[in-house]
C-alpha cells in the first residue's frame, strides 16, 4: 500500500503539474471549460429557456446572473486525482484504461449536476450558493472520486478471469496485525490483486 | 443474497458499498453544515501554524501577522504604488478555515467506516490535517502578495523559480489538497475497514459463480 501512495502522490503532482502549462490551459482546459459551460446551457435550456452559455460563463438572460466556470470548477483536478489513483494501482492495462474512460464520465457528469445546481442556488440565495460552492460541492465531488475508485477497484476483482491477475506490490510494508475475531480469507484472488493490506512474501 | 418481503417478491440488500457511499453522502452535508458555524474556532489552530510558516518561509515581505478566530491579517513590507502616486504597503486578509473543511470530510468517512478508537481516530487525523491547511493558507496569503505585487519579480526581491513554486502550491493547496488530503488519510487510517468490508465483502455478496475463481 506503502507503494501505492507515494507512485500516486508522484503521478498526482506531476499531473496537476501539466495542467497548469500554458500550453495544456490554452489548448485542452480552457476549450474544455467552454465546452462544458456550453453544455450546460444546452441541458438547462431544455426546460429554461433563460439560460445561455458565453464563453465559460453561464448565464440567464433575464435576471443577469451568471456562474463563470473557472479552475476546480471544471472537473479537471478531480479528473486528475482519479487518473492518478487509477494508475497506481496494480492493475492490468486494459482495466486502468476502462477506469480512465468511465471515471472521466462519472466525475465530469457529476460536475455537470453541480454547475447546474450552483447556477440556481446563486440566484435562490447567495449564502447557500456560498456555501455548496466552497465547500459542500467540493467534498461531494471527492467523495464521488473515491466511490469511484472503490467501484473500479471493485470491478477488478468481479472478473479478475477477463483482465488477468494483477502483480502485487514489490515492495509490500508489513501487514497490520489482523484481527483474532475476523475470519482468515481463505480466497487467494483478493490477496493478490486488490487487497488493500498486500500480502507478505 | 437476497430477503423476502412480506408480498413475497424478493428485495435485493444494497451492497456495501452503496451503504457507505449513501452514508458517506449524509455525513458530508450534515457535518460541513455543522463545520461551517464552529470553522471559526476549528480552524484557528491552521492559523497559528500557517502565522509561523509565513514568518520562517518569507521574513523578507512579512512585517506582521494578525491572528483572530475566523481572520488572518497579514502586514507586508511589500511596497506598491498607489493611485495618487505615493507607496503604500500592503495588507493581505485571509481567512483560516477557507481550505480547513477537509475535518467534516475526514470525520464523516471515520464515523461512516464505524469501528473501534472513532475518537482517537478524529483527534489524530484533526492533528495530521493541520499542516496541510496551513500549507494551503500560506500560499494563498503568498499568492495575494504576489497578485498585489502584480507579479513583479524584482519588486518581490524573489527569482522566476520561486514565484512559480508560489503559483504552483497555490494551485496544489486551493484546488486539491483540502478534500484529497483527508481522503487519503482515512484510506490509510481505516485500510482495514476499506479491504474487509468494502472489498471482501462484497465479494462474499457474490453469487458463487462470480465470487469463485
Amino acid at each position: 500500500m506503502l507503494r501505492f501512495f507515494l507512485t500516486f502522490i508522484v503521478l498526482q503532482l506531476t499531473l496537476f503539474g501539466i495542467n497548469m502549462l500554458g500550453v495544456v490551459q490554452q489548448h485542452v482546459v480552457l476549450p474544455w471549460t467552454a465546452l462544458l459551460a456550453r453544455g450546460c446551457a444546452a441541458l438547462v435550456t431544455l426546460f429554461d429557456a433563460s439560460a445561455a452559455a458565453a464563453g465559460k460563463v453561464l448565464w440567464n438572460t433575464v435576471s443577469g446572473f451568471g456562474v463563470s466556470i473557472e479552475p476546480g470548477c471544471n472537473g479537471i483536478e478531480a479528473c486528475i486525482v482519479l487518473f492518478a489513483a487509477v494508475i497506481a494501482f496494480p492493475s492490468t492495462w486494459r482495466h486502468k484504461l476502462v477506469g480512465l474512460a468511465a471515471g472521466f464520465v462519472a466525475v465530469q457528469g457529476l460536475n455537470v449536476v453541480r454547475v447546474i445546481s450552483l447556477f440556481y442556488l446563486g440566484q435562490w440565495n447567495t449564502q447557500v450558493f456560498n456555501f455548496a460552492h466552497e465547500y459542500l460541492w467540493q467534498a461531494l465531488i471527492m467523495l464521488d472520486v473515491l466511490v469511484v475508485w472503490l467501484l473500479w477497484v471493485r470491478a477488478g476483482s468481479k472478473s479478475p478471469e477477463a483482465s488477468g491477475p494483477p502483480a502485487p506490490p514489490e515492495d509490500p510494508p508489513a501487514p497490520p496485525a489482523r484481527s483474532a475475531a475476523l475470519p482468515q480469507s481463505a480466497d487467494p484472488l483478493v490477496s493478490a490483486s486488490l487487497d488493500l493490506t498486500p500480502p507478505v512474501r | 443474497m437476497s430477503r423476502q418481503r412480506n408480498n413475497g417478491l424478493p428485495m435485493r440488500r444494497l451492497s456495501p458499498l452503496t451503504i457507505f457511499m449513501l452514508s458517506a453522502f449524509g455525513r458530508i452535508v450534515a457535518l460541513t453544515a455543522i463545520w461551517s458555524q464552529v470553522s471559526a474556532w476549528t480552524s484557528y489552530p491552521v492559523g497559528l501554524l500557517s502565522h509561523m510558516a509565513l514568518e520562517q518561509a518569507a521574513p523578507m515581505w512579512v512585517r506582521q501577522v494578525h491572528l483572530s478566530p475566523g481572520n488572518m491579517e497579514v502586514d507586508t513590507a511589500i511596497s506598491v504604488p498607489t493611485a495618487d502616486g505615493r507607496r503604500g504597503e500592503i495588507t493581505v486578509e485571509v481567512s483560516p478555515a477557507r481550505y480547513a473543511y477537509g475535518l467534516p470530510i475526514f470525520v464523516a468517512l471515520v464515523l461512516t467506516a464505524r469501528g473501534r478508537g472513532r475518537v482517537g481516530r478524529v483527534a489524530a487525523g484533526y492533528a495530521a490535517l493541520l499542516p496541510f491547511q496551513a500549507f494551503s493558507l500560506t500560499m494563498s496569503a503568498l499568492m495575494q502578495m504576489v497578485l498585489a505585487a502584480q507579479a513583479d519579480i524584482r519588486l518581490l526581491r524573489v527569482s522566476q523559480w520561486q514565484m512559480e513554486a508560489i503559483v504552483y502550491g497555490y494551485q496544489l493547496g486551493s484546488l486539491v489538497l483540502p478534500t484529497l488530503v483527508p481522503i487519503l488519510l482515512w484510506l490509510w487510517m481505516d485500510r482495514k475497514f476499506v479491504n474487509d468490508v468494502l472489498i471482501r465483502s462484497w465479494r462474499g455478496s457474490l453469487p458463487p459463480a462470480a465470487s469463485s475463481p
